[in-house]
């Protein structure tokens, strides 16, 4: 810019009005007059340059920041923002997965989940909490007061009420009240009550299984939560055409029971029969399908209901068949016997000459009754539950062998049933064993077990000598459909067919004449069994004094044929009578039902003749 | 600063300098003092320029088909717009109504077979059946068939005890609890008699 020669007298800041231009007006002449605007205002050529220059670098300075700023925003963090702000609208409702059902073999229902919702109140949407208060009063059966103080309280997140109907929920929704919102919130029933109800457990408040199969199969009853995200209004509704995406749930897989729901209910009813008596505290029965090693039944007296188990007795909420252990007297004589033909020790017609009484270390084990020696064969000895002749075969057998029999029947280990808090029971090691244990482990004392155990023994001799470890889940079926079998456990044997056969033939001498449970015999079917009479510990003094008997009756049918094992315990403190006349009754009822129910054909054969006691005794029954 | 160049240069063409010093601006002009400018030209040049083309532009072009043209345009997506919108928004509901009466009838099932459910289990059917006057059976008979065609009788079926009311299912003599497992002796069967 080149530079202006400037007059000495000239007015710096307005150098183009001045001179002849002035008095002649021109194409260049300014039309307003002089000094109208910028009076006095005026810069420079140069000064006026520099401005613009300044200026134009302010701008794009500016410019420059703001599209910086701007392409931060749409660009680097853009994604952000847009999510950000979607999720302002988007609301995301859980969606519970249902859980899977629990069934019997039949597929009738001991647990199932049904819809159900939490009623959820936004306080600060509600208009008028009082009117909102008066209108749920009722549907939720609710008193007004609490709903009114809940409804008014701070915070956006309020459960008003919870499993709460569909019906219920249909009709506050056409209240159309604002702020009240439904949420997911399955309930779990259990239609069959406290028939299975210890077997099935329960479910806590976080859904998660507590006891029994509930709590084992948690994992697979469970199922997946989805989720549901849709776009709402400002007051909260869905927008019809904004975005709605489901995470659909997936629900529990069904888990299917080898539990028979009627025998199941004929098992508890008779037990808690037994129970009432007066003299029972507890009584627990186990019905095993011989051929599978498959529960049938399972119960305990008392039982409890699972959907009512927070207002049961905390100590009631297990499942004694399984966790409870008591030493299991004559009904272990089966073990001690099996382990003596399995050697070839004894035959069941051998004959022996039984005291009434035989010294054990510094102690003396006598029969029920003393009696003078008398000659009983094998069989005799069983039928009669002596102790003295089962002592006698013991020592023949050896407390290794015994212990590697007792062990191989499945005592003193979990039998790896899928229920929880299974117990081993108590079997101490042979070469621990003093003078008195060995001679009271082979008549059942001095060693514990749990009636699943003791069923299990009993399976095992009328399943021709093979044990198969109880299982209690048949099946695991997933919402698709699809059907995964428990693989069925290997069967093990244990004693020969031959030795079985014997065995089977010997119990059945003791539901006959002369043996010790008449009352085990169910009419038109051979039974075989054993009957138990057990000192039960006093728990106040640690010592049996006072302790009273756990009775016991373990049998099976028919006994050419087996089908179901039946195992039965009775805890009866303040009573000594004799596992065959408390414990056999209910045996027998038990069993006759699962035979009749299941149209297990009557034994065609009549039962045979026995030889209980030798050939010179003048009294053979 | 161009424009007051281009107004310039029409009537001179005369001094180089002064387009070239154009940034000077128009106060440098008349400093160089010509007094009398042809001054309707230059105010009326600008003028006749813009007014006396467009003028006829617009008499060969004319502008309106293509104004309606666009208007039309814009009309029309508009309205497709708010056809395609309502459609949406019709389907959106009809989608609602239909998951709300799908929901409605699947609540109604499963109210339905919560009743069969809770029908079914033991102890209903036990109190049923104790209402209705029956008792358990007991062990039954089974006649099995052997090969040749003979059959032969198993079991010892008997005859059941006649209930204390058969008709009227009033009267349980026991409660259902304690009946139902302890009195199966009396098989119902009518097999026993073939």
């Amino acid at each position: 810019m080149p530079k202006t020669v400037r007059g000495p007298g000239e007015d710096p800041r307005s150098p183009g009005r001045s001179g002849a231009a002035a008095d002649a007006p021109n194409a260049f002449t300014s039309r307003r007059s002089p000094g109208s605007r910028r009076s006095g205002v005026g810069l420079s050529i140069d000064q006026r340059g520099r401005r613009n220059r300044w200026g134009l670098i302010f701008m794009i300075t500016l410019l420059v920041l703001v599209v910086g700023k701007l392409a931060v925003l749409q660009g680097v963090d853009g994604a952000a923002y847009a999510n950000a702000a979607e999720q302002d609208r988007l609301r995301t409702y859980p969606i519970a997965a249902l859980r899977g059902a629990v069934l019997d073999r039949d597929g009738a229902p001991f647990a199932y989940t049904v819809d159900a919702s939490r009623v959820v109140a936004d306080p600060s949407v509600v208009k008028d909490p009082e009117r909102t208060a008066l209108a749920l009063t009722t549907l939720l059966d609710i008193p007004a007061s609490t709903l009114t103080e809940k409804l008014s309280q701070d915070g956006r997140y309020v459960v008003l009420a919870r499993q709460v109907p569909p019906e219920t929920t249909d009709a506050i929704h056409a209240l159309n009240l604002p702020g009240i919102v439904f949420e997911d919130d399955p309930v779990r029933l259990y239609p069959a009550g406290v028939v299975g109800g210890q077997v099935v457990g329960f479910v806590g408040r976080d859904g998660k299984g507590l006891a029994g199969i509930e709590q084992t199969f948690q994992g697979k009853l469970a199922g997946t939560d989805g989720k549901r995200r849709v776009e709402v209004g400002s007051g909260g509704n869905p927008i019809p055409s904004g975005i709605d995406e489901s995470t659909p749930a997936t629900d529990g897989d069904s888990v299917r029971l080898t539990l028979d729901q009627d025998l199941q209910y004929v098992t508890e009813q008779r037990l808690g029969e037994a129970c009432s008596d007066g003299a029972t505290t507890r009584a627990s029965a186990v019905v095993l399908d011989v051929r599978t090693g498959q529960v049938a039944a399972m119960g305990s007296c008392p039982g409890y209901d699972p959907g009512n188990y927070s207002k049961t007795d905390p100590n009631l909420l297990g499942n004694p068949a399984v966790s409870d252990v008591f030493e299991p007297g004559s009904v272990m004589k089966a073990v001690t016997l099996s382990a003596a033909l399995e050697e070839g020790i004894a035959e069941p017609d051998t004959v022996l000459t039984v005291d009434g009484h035989i010294k054990a270390g510094d102690r003396v084990v006598t029969d029920a009754h003393d009696h003078e020696p008398v000659d009983w064969t094998v069989t005799g000895i069983l039928a009669k539950s002596s102790n003295v002749g089962t002592i006698m075969l013991a020592r023949k057998v050896g407390d290794e062998k015994l212990e590697h029999y007792l062990r191989a029947f499945g005592l003193g280990d979990t039998t790896g049933i899928e229920l929880p808090g299974e117990s081993a029971g108590i079997l101490e090691a042979s070469k621990d064993w003093t003078a008195t244990r060995a001679a009271n482990v082979p008549i059942g004392q001095g060693v514990s077990v749990t009636t699943l155990q003791m069923a299990s023994i009993y399976q095992t001799i009328a399943n021709d000598g093979v044990r198969i470890a109880p299982r209690i889940v048949e099946s695991v079926t997933a919402p698709d459909g699809k059907v995964v079998e428990t693989p069925a456990p290997k069967g093990a044997r244990v004693i020969s067919k031959a030795t079985a056969d014997k065995m089977a033939y010997m119990l059945e001498a003791v539901v006959g004449p002369g043996g010790t449970a008449p009352l085990g015999q169910i009419a038109g079917f051979r039974v075989a069994g054993k009957t138990g009479t057990a000192q039960r510990p006093n728990p106040e003094c640690n010592c049996y004094a006072g302790g009273g008997y756990v009775t016991t009756f373990v049998g099976f049918a028919p006994a050419d044929d087996p089908q179901y094992v039946v195992a039965v315990d009775l805890e009866r403190p303040s009573s000594d009578a004799e596992g065959g006349q408390v414990a056999a009754p209910v045996f027998a009822d038990i069993l006759r039902y699962a035979l009749t129910a299941n149209g297990v054909v009557p034994s065609g054969k009549p039962r045979p003749d026995f030889q209980l006691t030798g050939p010179d005794e003048p009294h053979n029954p | 600063m161009t424009r007051a160049t281009a107004r310039v240069t029409p009537p001179s063409g005369r001094t180089a300098s002064t387009v070239r010093a154009g940034t000077a601006g128009p106060r440098t002009t008349p400093r160089t003092g010509f007094r009398t400018p042809p001054r309707p030209e230059l105010r009326l040049l600008p003028g006749i320029t813009t007014a006396g083309r467009g003028a006829p532009r617009l008499l060969r072009h004319p502008r309106a088909p293509f104004v309606l043209l666009i208007v039309a345009m814009l009309v029309g997506t508009t309205l497709g717009l708010l056809v395609l919108n309502t459609a949406i928004a019709v389907d959106s509901l009809k989608a609602t109504q239909l998951r709300t009466a799908n929901a409605e009838r699947a609540q109604e099932v499963q109210r339905l077979e919560q009743k069969v459910v809770d029908g079914n289990t033991p102890e209903e059917i036990a109190r049923a059946a104790d209402a209705a006057g029956m008792i358990p059976a007991g062990s039954a008979g089974f006649l099995v068939l052997d090969p040749d065609g003979g059959s032969v009788l198993r079991g010892t079926p008997e005859p059941a005890a006649v209930p204390d009311s058969p008709d009227t299912p009033a009267t349980p003599q026991a409660p259902a609890t304690s009946q139902a497992p302890a009195a199966p002796e009396a098989p119902a069967t009518s097999r026993a008699g073939d």
